[in-house]
């Protein structure tokens, strides 16, 4: 019989233990409880840009991720090791090259993306709507009255950053939704979409034009080539506040190879707690809807993320992990933030999580509390993905690696 | 050097007040805020307009001010008013005797009370704990403590005084004893305004800036803090029928709540600290209140200082010295000529105290004109429905799509627009945040003060480079308050929004010197 393995996330993380596992030839289940959260970020895959807080970016973050191994043992990097970081990273891109999306980078080098506030963000992998450097921007241009998208401020705030004049414009529909689904949904209509490369044709002939993150989740691709052959210049995305296409995009295509590889994927499932025997994990309870039902499989993936998708929980006193009442740590029992909201510190909160071993089984006091539980993500203790920007990589990394224990291969 | 007949310092309600009673009398003023209109006790007080019920037992002078000003301010500024009314109720275990004392005093000052079975209260507010062992019906209503300040300010604009926000005074102009102007410092550098007379309506600054003219003036500031909640719990001023103590008043405010407050001395009203026992009270009597309590999500908190006059400063928690107002010419007192000071009071007296002020002012400056403030609406404003932001709704409605800001608070890129020459020419979303309640709600600015930012750039007010920094601060300012009462949906919310912000845009990388 076919190992059975539950997934709970499907996040980049879940996905990626999904495939793995899938490929192992286990019989796989993703519950999903949400839509996920990478409507809400950028796009691109952080792998490490800021080791250390107070150091300076990484100049190669796959160096630093093998000085990680002995300086931090505890990072969730240094218990899959830099070999099998670059492996994941190897694997994304060729997954979502299979499904028509390109991203560039290899892990070894910080990409430089310029953001909707006219910021440059550094990160590791970026998809081919933003691949271009911030400091050949032309002209900020919006699409359809997006108000997440201040093309004036956005002109004025880069172009001080990298030292040219840019300028600023805006093509609007005159009917329509104004939020990024519906704009997307508009530029997909050809005579719109023909438009646009005409608009920037006549304004910005041959320039590189940065545009908020509003292509069409499925055929950005397509959108981007049509309108850079009317115009002669190049597109670029903008990622900016929520929601942002590209880690739509991103998310969809890799929920299709998991389907391609018979993945079965449960939606608008909420896992909500666990039966455990004898160092075991023998069920985890369901709610989908008003019913509540023990799914039973084999071995589990823990792949909730953290406290924006509800992976962790907190009340007053508390945080917890609130399926399988896995220990957190990282966090002092303090506060959860620090005094100042930007700091380069991060924050209490946000960097606790579950600790595991190195096949990334959750511990307890006395090792592994369930053999055949598996986390990965940014649920992990050990790390801070939004203060070290890596939470991409980890997930990628992490989540082969829970994928193939949990399938019952050596990873 | 610029010279007026007369200086306010202070832009808090009071501060307005004078304003603009003075300004409509023909007496020519400047105003000057060290920060924002309302920054003070003014916007950190718990928005209730006072039926007078809380000092009916007590302090049976102040109760008769509060309904009788209760009155006033309800017809001089709907459009900042709530009618909402008021509920007193008593729970197992609170003093049976005060029911009795409570409708007496009423009585006396004039405050309509009206005995409510409890069946009926319950009927009227299903959230209200179902013990509660008796009930009273009040004029009490909600009102708007920033608008309320910026329609003053507006009105004595209207009437040709100056409102400087961001003015801070640092010194007094004399000439011998008298005090014949101020000395004060905005973004450009340092000023001197001279004055026939110069008003002190600082509040808690009243005390350190009186020292500044080397006049002593006695005050107790007393800490009170208070927790918003994300619920909307009563449509009723809720009243524990009880002598007045920690956290028995909730507030509804737009699609708020508001529950306060504490009592604890401090000596200064700079830098205050929201301690956990606070937190422990207010939460735990909120839901001895309201039961569901505990449901809401708590989204941020805050304290102000009310500060109390007293001649000689006593010790205690402050409660029991009067509410009542002075005015102190100080000529008289402390032969220092040509300074007035009003001291004590509370937001729902202000006008009667800026009258009283004004009159005081008048008699030195030999002006013989009368007040008519209380006669004398605000705005031509029409009475707002219930709960305002039906209103904001009906008028998005009418505008382009797209055009919400503020989607918690429904606030439109118009309204946004409209305050901007208020800022003097500076970038502030505070100052924005102030004036049109963007980013109140329980995002807490989280989505839209990007949207308020690019509108301040649009219009020229920020230069370039300079975005993070004037978002940043205003990032900082809204999470100080949110950083007490972290936990729960808010800690979630805060996580995203450090996402956002820091994973995303680079804020907390960005030099922000």
């Amino acid at each position: 019989m076919r190992r059975r393995v539950l997934i709970i996330g499907g996040g980049i993380a879940g996905l990626t233990a999904s495939l793995e596992a899938a490929q192992a030839g286990a019989e796989v289940t993703i519950l999903q409880a949400g839509q996920g959260a990478h409507h809400l970020f950028s796009g691109c895959i952080d792998v490490l840009a800021y080791p250390d807080p107070d150091g300076p970016p990484a100049e190669n973050p796959l160096v630093e991720i093998v000085k990680l191994t002995g300086s931090r043992p505890e990072h969730p990097y240094a218990k899959v090791g830099a070999a099998m970081v670059r492996e994941a990273l190897t694997s994304f891109i060729a997954r979502l090259d299979a499904q028509g999306l390109v991203y560039h980078g290899s892990g070894e080098t910080l990409r430089r993306v310029a953001t909707a506030l006219g910021t440059i963000r550094l990160t590791g992998l970026v998809p081919d709507t933003m691949h271009g450097d911030p400091a050949q921007i032309d002209v900020v241009c919006n699409v359809g009255f997006f108000r997440n998208f201040a093309e004036g401020m956005i002109a004025a705030e880069l172009g001080r950053r990298t030292g040219r004049a840019i300028a600023s414009l805006s093509y609007g529909f005159e009917q329509g939704r104004r939020d990024a689904v519906g704009i997307a949904g508009q530029l997909c209509a050809p005579d719109r979409c023909t438009a646009l490369g005409e608009f920037l044709k006549e304004l910005a002939p041959g320039k590189t034009v940065a545009v908020p993150n509003v292509l069409d989740a499925e055929r950005a691709t397509e959108i981007k080539r049509h309108v850079e052959e009317i115009f002669g210049g190049t597109l670029l995305e903008m990622p900016g506040l929520p929601p942002g296409l590209a880690g739509v995009r991103m998310i969809r295509a890799l929920r299709r190879t998991a389907l391609d590889a018979g993945v079965r994927i449960i939606a608008a499932a909420r896992a909500v707690g666990a039966r455990t025997a004898d160092g075991q994990v023998r069920g985890v309870w369901v709610k989908a809807g008003a019913n509540e039902r023990l799914e039973i499989a084999d071995s589990y993936v823990l792949a909730a993320g953290h406290l924006v998708t509800g992976g962790l929980v907190s009340d007053r006193y508390r945080l917890r992990e609130p399926i399988f009442n896995l220990p957190v740590r990282g966090w002092d029992g303090g506060r959860f933030f620090a005094e100042k909201f930007l700091t380069t510190q991060g924050h209490p909160a946000l960097g606790a999580g579950v600790e595991v071993d190195e096949l990334l089984r959750p511990l307890g006091d006395g090792g592994p509390l369930y053999e055949n539980l598996f986390a990965c993500g940014d649920i992990l203790a050990g790390f801070d993905p939004y203060r070290e920007r890596s939470g991409g990589g980890v997930a990628l990394a992490t989540g082969t690696v829970a994928g193939r224990w949990a399938a019952g291969v050596s990873a | 050097m610029e010279r007026t007949e007369v200086v306010v310092v202070g832009g808090g309600v009071t501060g307005c007040g004078v304003a603009r009673d003075l300004a409509q009398r023909g007496v020519g003023v400047i105003l000057l805020e060290q920060r924002d209109l309302a920054y003070g006790a003014t916007g950190r007080c718990h928005g209730l307009l006072h039926s007078g019920v809380r000092y009916a037992v007590k302090d049976p002078i102040a109760a008769k001010e509060c309904i009788d000003e209760n009155l006033i301010v309800r017809k001089i500024a709907p459009h900042c008013v709530e009618p909402t009314g008021g509920l007193s109720v008593e729970l197992p275990g609170d003093d049976p005797s005060y029911y009795d004392r409570l409708r007496q005093g009423c009585d006396e000052a004039g405050i309509e009370c009206e005995p409510l079975d409890v069946a009926d209260a319950l009927q009227l507010e299903p959230a209200l704990n179902p013990n509660i062992t008796r009930a009273l019906r009040l004029p009490d209503a909600a009102v708007d403590p920033f608008l309320l300040s910026q329609e003053n300010a507006r009105a004595a604009q209207r009437d040709g005084a100056h409102i400087r926000i961001h003015s801070q005074v640092i010194d007094f102009l004399r000439a011998g004893d008298r005090v014949v102007g101020v000395r004060y410092r905005d973004d450009e550098g340092e000023h001197e305004v001279q004055a026939d007379v110069t008003v002190l309506a600082a509040g808690g600054w009243g005390k350190p800036l009186a020292a500044l003219a080397g006049v002593k003036v006695g005050m107790t500031l007393s800490k009170g803090s208070l927790v918003i909640m994300n619920r909307r719990f009563c449509d009723r001023v809720i009243n524990r029928c009880r002598m007045p103590s920690d956290a028995d008043l909730i507030i509804p405010n737009g699609p708020t709540s508001i529950i306060g407050t504490t009592s604890i001395t401090v000596p200064s009203p700079d830098g205050l600290i929201i301690e956990d026992r606070e937190l422990d009270v207010l939460l735990s009597e909120g839901i001895d209140l309201v039961p569901d309590f505990s449901s809401g999500r708590t989204l941020r908190a805050y304290a102000g200082v009310r500060p109390l006059y007293q001649e000689e400063e006593a010790a205690g928690d402050g409660r029991n010295i009067s509410r009542g107002f002075f005015v102190l010419d100080h000529g008289v007192r402390d032969n220092a000529p040509g300074l007035v000071s009003i001291v004590g009071g509370k937001l729902t007296t202000y006008r009667l105290m800026a009258e009283k002020t004004a009159d005081k002012v008048c008699e030195l400056l030999n002006v013989d004109v009368r007040c008519r403030t209380a006669e004398t609406p605000l705005r031509d404003a029409k009475r707002t429905p219930h709960y305002r932001r039906y209103e904001r709704l009906a008028r998005l409605n009418e505008t382009a799509p797209g055009e919400m800001i503020c989607e918690c608070e429904m606030v439109s890129r118009e309204a946004i627009r409209a305050i901007l020459p208020e800022l003097n020419g500076r970038a502030d979303l505070a100052d924005v945040q102030h004036r049109t309640r963007l980013g109140m709600g329980p995002c807490q600015g989280g989505l839209c003060s990007y949207r308020g930012l690019a509108l301040m750039q649009a219009e020229g007010l920020v230069k370039p480079g300079e975005a993070a920094r004037v978002l940043g601060r205003f990032l900082e300012q809204r999470f100080s308050g949110i950083n007490p009462v972290l936990w729960g949906d808010q800690l979630r919310e805060e996580a995203l929004n450090f996402a956002l912000y820091c994973t995303l845009f680079n804020m907390d990388r960005e030099d922000r010197s």
